[in-house]
């Protein structure tokens, strides 16, 4: 039995992750139930970054664009032209589909360092368009969306809808990341990330490879975008652009684990409630926050950069032998 | 012929590390590779697999014109190659390694493990399957290196040095699956400094010297022969002896 | 045509602050092999060193400019000790992350320290004016110019002419042939880490009486210094050099020509195609 729960890791978090839900519905107030939404919405949208840069091992720092794109796209299409969210959901993805054929066309053939400088590029090269053309997106001023709720609209009153939603779209993501492990895409790319041309020696394709899971990565990232300006119901290039939070995806995915599938799920569940608490108790001091996070950036990287989720499987492991043991001698 | 090189030519700047060489390989024959260090044998492997374009000539894989094919095209037509410096996907488990090469011919993943596995028992490392391969030592991570490639189920597979910096007991083991591989179907070219390793694999070996063929024949003719003896004398004299 | 020279003069003018202010970051990448991401924070950093100073003793940043240095290179000294040499062997991707994450703690420091505000320093010379023929020039940038094409020359110089120099050429062409040589690598990445630090700040402090400073001053500064090294070819000093001139003229005549709202995405997408057509960088070597 127990032999089996060692085996079984991945269905301990299976259980975790669908499980969750429970939590926003016993949550006091709707301040803490914010946090869950946040905490399930960006565990989703580190999976979904993860899913290209984690296991291939090639960090795209200009990745928020995705979720821009998203936001842009489906805010833009129900302010002008009253198309429902779901719909402007699937036509953003469908735009960053587009998108990461065109910006990978030019840069997955790059090797590591200029490839990382790309996609800053590309992402900052967004940011400014979207800033530029004020007569389409009001610039920097951002777009404001009226509060009409509604199941078509994907506006709620109340916060468990949202926190719904988030998991929902968590949850995809991570099982689109274990179908992944599971398969020649994710061996593929795994194998990649490792050794280019020993990859390509054993026959992996690696611009189809590595395409796929960019095109991937980027429409679930964008979905995660619509559902984040759905809630917040404003948005302005810096916060879903910006480069800080493309960083988040990675500090969320690195504290948990890169390259694995429970991983940014798990980095989420701790940190995102640490950060939005801290945020809320901080607020008197600016800064001070960011600060927090870049320190425990720095000491992961510095002292754990396999991230959490190693650690705690390891642990798990060996409590689970260690209750073995009495039972063999019996 | 299940591959044919014609006078195929690799010029890196002016100077040609292959240059003109053409040879043959019977189906279901070992053919030997040797020369001195430097003598471009590590380069041809590249230029069949792909990993290099040849400057000049043309290479036919199985009636397939390769010369202008990409390395992964060439390993999906059947041809595999090991690493003379061995090249493990370090934080990937031995079965992972091998089933990536699984994956070649198959997308289920219940296929791609079953081969990986097989291919890992006729290396004598299927009792590793779930080390992590930069946990392994040197004679496990030659083998992995071979059990990589024959995931692909290559038709021909190229091994380079596959013997080097192995004990005496490890090289016998080695030439035995090198002879298993061989009966299970497999045409393969070695490259290889061990001479008696060679000599008891191959029929038939190709010497190179500075890029250029200078020799072909059988074990026999290539040990007592003058030219090859210059073409080492001074330089690995003490390997032609060994 | 007396416009588009000036124009043009002015470009070459912010185009050698900038080619300071990347040089370091081309010796840092060239000889260490980091890439670091927190760069334009010590351009920050050197900034409000020179505000606070100016301040409180009342030396302008021409007079501050040996202690501000000292300090720039003692906080690199710091930085490379405590985290950089850390992870000197460890995985591309880390090194560049934890350079992030440095960025991102500097910034939020002098958030909390400083506060969003924008600081200027108002000294006598800062309006100051010059008149060449028909071309009317701003005296501290002209000054900031001179300095940064100095400092850049010098440390090319240093790089060709001492021993010390050879040997971060030589890593930074072959560092373990360099190891062989018996050459002390650490002390070596240590001091082009130091070097590549100070000249940043050298380059916050040139602009500290024409541009205020503010929390995120740096962040724009990395950005343009990344773009001028990809043009230059990542690891090459006088490639920096050009780049940084090239960067200036061309973003200065973006401005000109298409407002200055599309000066960032000028050399954005001048990145992008040297990206696709020389990925080698416009001025590096194939």
């Amino acid at each position: 039995m127990i032999k089996k729960l060692i085996v079984k890791q991945n269905s301990v978090l299976w259980i975790i992750a669908v499980g969750i839900i429970i939590v926003p519905f016993i949550l006091p107030n709707r301040y803490f139930q914010d946090i869950a939404v946040m905490t399930f919405l960006w565990a989703g949208l580190a999976t979904s970054w993860n899913l290209y840069s984690g296991y291939c091992n090639r960090l795209s720092i200009g990745h928020a664009a995705f979720m821009g794109i998203g936001a842009y796209t489906s805010t833009l299409l129900y302010l002008n032209f009253g198309i429902s969210p779901w719909i402007g959901m699937l036509a953003g993805g469908a735009l960053s589909a587009l998108t990461a054929l065109l910006i990978g066309g030019i840069t997955l053939r790059l090797k590591g360092t200029f490839f990382v400088l790309s996609t800053i590029a590309f992402g900052e090269i967004l940011k400014v368009m979207t800033i530029t053309s004020t007569e389409v997106t009001s610039g920097a001023l951002g777009l404001m969306i009226p509060f009409q709720p509604g199941f078509a609209n994907m506006i709620w009153t109340g916060k468990i809808p949202y926190a719904i939603l988030a998991w929902i779209y968590m949850l995809v993501a991570l099982f689109i990341s274990v179908k992944l492990e599971k398969s020649k895409l994710g061996y593929s790319l795994i194998a990649l990330g490792e050794n280019q041309e020993a990859a390509e020696n054993l026959g992996v394709n690696s611009t189809k490879t590595m395409m796929t899971a960019f095109i991937l990565s980027a429409v679930l990232t964008s979905f995660g975008g619509t559902i984040f300006s759905q809630y917040i119901m404003f948005i302005e290039p810096t916060s879903v652009m910006g480069l800080s939070t493309s960083i988040n995806f990675i500090l969320l995915a690195i504290a948990g684990g890169l390259g694995t599938a429970f991983g940014p799920m798990v980095g989420s569940f701790i940190l995102t409630p640490v950060s939005n608490l801290l945020r809320g108790y901080l607020a008197g001091i600016s800064g001070l926050h960011g600060f927090i996070l870049g320190m425990i950036l720095i000491i992961i990287l510095l002292y754990r950069p396999d991230g959490i989720l190693p650690q705690l499987k390891l642990l798990s492991k060996r409590i689970l032998q260690k209750l073995d043991k009495p039972k063999k001698g019996e | 012929m299940l591959l044919k090189i014609e006078s195929v030519t690799k010029k890196f700047g002016g100077l040609s590390a292959v240059s003109d060489v053409s040879l043959e390989v019977e189906q279901g024959t070992i053919l030997g590779l040797i020369g001195p260090n430097g003598a471009g044998k590590t380069t041809l492997f590249n230029c069949i697999n792909g990993t290099l374009a040849i400057t000049e000539g043309k290479i036919i894989f199985d009636g397939v014109d390769i010369s202008s094919k990409k390395s992964y095209e060439i390993a999906k037509l059947g041809i595999a190659r090991s690493y003379q410096i061995v090249q493990p996907f370090g934080n990937m488990t031995t079965l992972q390694n091998a089933m990536v090469g699984g994956f070649c011919k198959t997308k289920i993943y219940k296929e791609a493990e079953e081969i990986a596995l097989r291919s890992l028992e006729l290396v004598h490392l299927d009792h590793k399957k779930d080390i992590i391969a930069k946990h392994l030592n040197l004679g496990e991570r030659k083998k992995l290196e071979i059990a990589k490639a024959l995931s692909t189920q290559p038709k021909l597979l190229l091994l380079d040095e596959v013997m080097a910096g192995l004990t005496p007991i490890e090289v016998q083991e080695m030439v035995r699956i090198i002879h298993s591989i061989n009966a299970s179907g497999v045409t393969l070219i070695i490259i290889e400094h061990i001479m008696e390793a060679i000599m008891s694999l191959s029929k038939r070996i190709i010497v190179l010297n500075f890029g250029k063929k200078i020799m072909e024949g059988s074990p026999e003719d290539v040990s007592n022969s003058q030219q090859v003896i210059e073409a080492y004398f001074g330089v690995e004299e003490e390997e032609l002896d060994a | 045509m007396e416009q588009i020279l000036q124009v043009f003069i002015s470009g070459i003018l912010s185009g050698g602050i900038y080619a300071l202010a990347s040089v370091g970051l081309a010796l840092i990448f060239g000889v260490v092999g980091l890439v670091n991401f927190a760069h334009g924070e010590y351009l920050m950093l050197a900034m409000y060193i020179a505000y606070w100073i100016f301040n409180i003793v009342g030396l302008d940043p021409y007079q501050s400019l040996l202690i501000n240095l000292v300090v720039m290179a003692a906080i690199g000294y710091i930085t490379f000790k405590v985290i950089m040499e850390r992870v000197l062997d460890s995985d591309h991707s880390i090194q560049m992350l934890l350079t992030l994450a440095l960025s991102m703690v500097l910034q939020n420091l002098a958030l909390m320290f400083f506060k969003a505000d924008y600081r200027n320093i108002r000294i006598d010379m800062t309006n100051d004016i010059m008149n060449i023929g028909f071309i009317t020039l701003n005296t501290p940038r002209v000054l900031a110019f001179i300095i940064a094409i100095g400092a850049s020359v010098l440390l090319y110089l240093f790089l060709q002419k001492t021993f010390t120099g050879a040997a971060m050429r030589a890593i930074s062409q072959n560092g373990k042939a360099a190891q062989l040589m018996g050459i002390n690598i650490k002390s070596i990445y240590c001091l082009a880490f130091v070097i590549g630090t100070t000249l940043v700040g050298l380059a916050g402090l040139l602009i500290s009486p024409i541009y205020p400073a503010f929390p995120t001053v740096g962040a724009s500064f990395s950005t343009l210094a990344f773009i001028v090294v990809v043009l230059g070819g990542l690891s090459s000093v006088p490639g920096a050099i050009i780049g940084g001139l090239f960067i200036g003229v061309i973003e200065s005549f973006a401005g000109y020509f298409a407002g200055p709202a599309y000066q960032q995405a000028a050399y954005f997408l001048l990145f992008i195609l040297v990206l696709i057509f020389k990925p080698n960088g416009l001025f590096g070597r194939s």
